[in-house]
């Protein structure tokens, strides 16, 4: 286990794939920000937080509305404490990258992280430390749906909150992902209204 | 350190602005360039000069065209909104300019250079293009200073590229004479300021002489500088020992308080029917009409026909067209136009001893310029078509002889002679200029040593075989399309110069393209002030700034003191 790096642990790999990983959160209610770089396992694989999930441990139970004549949500939970070890969040992170020793490489690692492997979620200057280089770009625009490009806009707002000059990493990003898109000029122009501070 | 293509980092220097890459082309066509996205299209205009790195050459090109494109045509539908730098609006535009939509520069590539040399040095013309992706940058002032640098000492500094006020585009005024030359512009677009400096570049430097037949006196002397509305030196105060000066109208010529050198008087025995076939358009006279001129010569005989047809009264010529058998009607159209000339004061019963242009063959062999006024006969089209084309005619005879002369080994090689005409559209027409002297000269080259100065506001008046001769070309705006596809006929990459010369200022700016420059180049003439004067300066000559005032008292001390040395 390599914990000696800065980052929040939040969860355990439940479910991994060559290009995705599943977790699930420690806590209720605590996954790390869509788009929040996670740093999985050793050697460690980075992933990008996807998709975020608050659903029942066993979906063969569905839940049901509790709070009729109560005042608040937070007394659902306090008169329901079985609800926190029922209830669960987990999410899905798209793999970005992963270190080989000393070097950060983006694109996909030989193997996925194991199950169980620790997730953690990268402090600012390991994001900006990764978002140095743009190639993972292309495995995030892969997805093609709106919540994929929310989720990578999410991305490159932390990274350029943790950036030195964040307009200046802006424009280098804008200018990569119009290459990349450049069939594509409202997909572009909606990912960088919403990656703009 | 190295860069990728191998270029020495030595003259890539950090004040070369890259302006982005070639990514496509062809020799004829030129090449395309896209901006990088740093570089913004308003920062370049037509005409500039740029490099372009290629793996083993260097390449100098001038810059054709500017275009804006877009990499998905849905952004012209859809274009981004403009914001403020700080908004997400901001950034988009920001983004999206220079990579989704970008400048592009046409670029015709005119001269290379081996890369391992320093910059433009050692040039030739450009027999081959860059690989795609080779960088683009601002042609740098020493690059355009090699390109343009003549190191003879005939190089005449005519102005600055564009953009490029540091930098010196210079002309080899040796390369200049020995083909004609075309000045071309609209009025007003600073022509005959061009012509005059070109011209005093002849005089100080140049290897030939020169002939001015100048229609509106304002060579000679002094010339007028209507914007800044102030006098201007013209050649014979920049250069009072090589310019002599001879008038038709030696009334103006005092009027004007200047003493002209020589007073040319024209013989009616000296004028030939061919010269009334040349003016046939001036005179309006029918074909008919005109080609009677000859049955006159043959009547009368060679040097008397004009002289005993002018005096005669209505009821002669009457008799004479029976007598020789012409038309009645085209006798007395001839005789009717042919008697105005009675108010030319310069026509003589009779030329001088050497004939009218002896004064003016004399000084020209001597190394002198000469410049003709034409004084109120400059107004009058028919007197200066007249008088320009027999002088010449007589001139190119001369030159013609000394040079066969000199080719069978008897005497020298006649000077190099530039003979300077204006308006020549209303008399090197398509229909006359086969008939003219001057159309003769241009069409035989250098043979003889002669060669043209046409200096012109309607180009597309002048026959397009004349036109195809001009060896080197200079031209101010034109606001005509037919005047520009004519300035520009049968010049290499004529499509691509068209673009440069529509975009001409319409003052201080011209063209320059042919035979005495190495590439088409935009420049903007030097001003026609006390510097220009200063550089025009004869070194060790009487003749420098000092005498420039020179009045007719000092000048006929001098003259005195030529002819009498003092002790």
């Amino acid at each position: 286990m390599t914990d000696t790096q800065a980052g929040r642990r939040v969860g355990e790999v439940t479910v991994s794939h060559t290009e995705r990983v599943e977790a699930q959160c420690y806590r209720l209610h605590s996954a790390p920000p869509l788009g929040s770089l996670l740093r999985i396992g050793s050697p460690p694989v980075y992933a990008v937080v996807r998709e975020i999930r608050n659903e029942p441990l066993d979906p063969s139970r569905p839940l049901a509305p509790r709070g009729a004549g109560l005042e608040s949500e937070d007394e659902i939970y306090a008169a329901n404490p079985q609800l926190s070890a029922m209830l669960t969040t987990r999410f899905t992170a798209t793999i970005v990258g992963h270190r080989a020793g000393p070097v950060i490489r983006q694109g996909l690692p030989a193997q996925p992280p194991n199950l169980h492997a620790f997730v953690f979620v990268c402090d600012p200057s390991e994001t900006a430390q990764f978002a140095g280089q743009l190639g993972c770009l292309r495995l995030l625009l892969a997805d093609r749906s709106p919540g994929a490009d929310s989720a990578l806009a999410g991305f490159l707002r932390l990274a350029a909150g943790a950036a030195s000059d964040a307009r200046e990493f802006l424009l280098r990003v804008g200018r990569t992902l119009a290459a990349e898109l450049s069939s594509e000029p409202q997909r572009l122009q909606a990912l960088l209204r919403e990656m703009a501070i | 350190m190295t860069l990728g293509n191998g270029i020495g980092d030595g003259y890539l220097s950090a004040s070369l602005r890259r302006l982005g890459l070639v990514v496509g082309g062809s020799l004829s066509r030129g090449l395309d360039v896209r901006l990088d996205a740093g570089a913004s299209v308003e920062d370049i205009a037509v005409g500039s000069f740029v490099t372009v790195q290629g793996r083993r050459q260097r390449y100098f090109g001038v810059v054709t065209d500017l275009e804006l494109r877009a990499v998905d045509d849905s952004l012209r539908h859809f274009p981004p909104v403009r914001g403020t730098a700080e908004s997400a609006d901001g950034l988009i535009t920001d983004v999206m300019a220079g990579t989704m939509a970008y400048g592009q520069l046409s670029v015709m590539p005119s001269m290379t250079a081996p890369t391992e040399g320093s910059g433009m040095a050692a040039s030739e013309a450009a027999k081959t293009i860059p690989e795609h992706f080779a960088p683009v940058y601002a042609a740098s002032q020493a690059d355009i200073d090699a390109v343009f640098s003549v190191q003879r000492e005939t190089a005449f500094a005519l102005g600055s590229p564009q953009g490029m006020e540091a930098a010196s585009v210079r002309l080899d005024l040796e390369e200049l004479a020995k083909r004609s030359v075309g000045v071309f512009g609209a009025s007003g677009s600073g022509k005959t300021f061009l012509a005059r400096m070109l011209l005093a570049g002849l005089v100080k430097d140049g290897d030939a002489v020169s002939l001015v037949f100048d229609m509106e006196s304002e060579y000679g002397w002094q010339g007028q500088d209507n914007d800044r509305r102030r006098q201007v030196k013209g050649l014979k105060q920049l250069f009072p020992s090589r310019v002599v000066t001879f008038t038709l109208d030696e009334a103006s010529s005092r009027r004007r308080g200047i003493t002209p050198d020589g007073v040319v008087r024209i013989g009616y025995d000296e004028i030939e029917p061919a010269d009334i076939e040349v003016l046939r358009d001036l005179l309006n006279l029918s074909e008919v009409a005109a080609a009677t001129a000859w049955n006159l010569e043959r009547h009368y005989g060679s040097g008397q026909w004009l002289r005993s047809f002018l005096p005669l009264s209505g009821a002669d010529v009457g008799e004479l067209a029976n007598e020789i058998g012409v038309n009645l009607a085209a006798l007395q159209t001839l005789h009717r136009r042919l008697s105005a000339w009675g108010r030319f004061g310069f026509l003589a019963d009779q030329g001088e001893g050497s004939g009218s242009a002896g004064g003016i063959i004399e000084n020209l062999q001597h190394g002198n310029h000469v410049v003709l006024e034409f004084g109120q006969y400059g107004r009058n089209t028919a007197a200066y078509v007249l008088v320009s084309n027999l002088l010449t005619r007589r001139i190119h005879e001369t030159w013609v002889r000394r040079k066969e002369l000199a080719d069978g080994g008897q005497g020298d090689e006649p000077r190099p002679l530039v003979i300077f005409i204006e308006e020549a559209h209303k008399f090197l027409t398509p229909e006359v200029a086969s008939q003219t002297i001057f159309g003769s000269i241009a069409r035989e080259l250098r043979k003889y040593n002669v060669t043209l100065m046409i200096v012109d506001q309607r180009p597309s008046g002048i026959d397009s075989e004349v036109m195809s001769q001009l060896g080197t070309r200079l031209s101010c705006a034109l606001n005509d399309d037919r005047d520009m596809n004519a300035v520009l006929m049968g010049a290499r990459d004529a499509g691509q110069l068209r673009g440069v010369l529509s975009r001409l200022d319409g003052k201080q700016q011209a063209l320059v393209f042919g035979h005495a420059v190495p590439m088409p180049v935009v420049v903007r003439p030097r001003d026609y002030d006390e510097s220009f004067y200063a550089d025009m300066a004869i070194a060790g000559a009487p003749a420098g700034l000092a005498s420039l005032a020179e009045n007719d008292a000092d000048r006929m001390q001098r003259e005195i003191d030529e002819l009498f040395p003092p002790e």
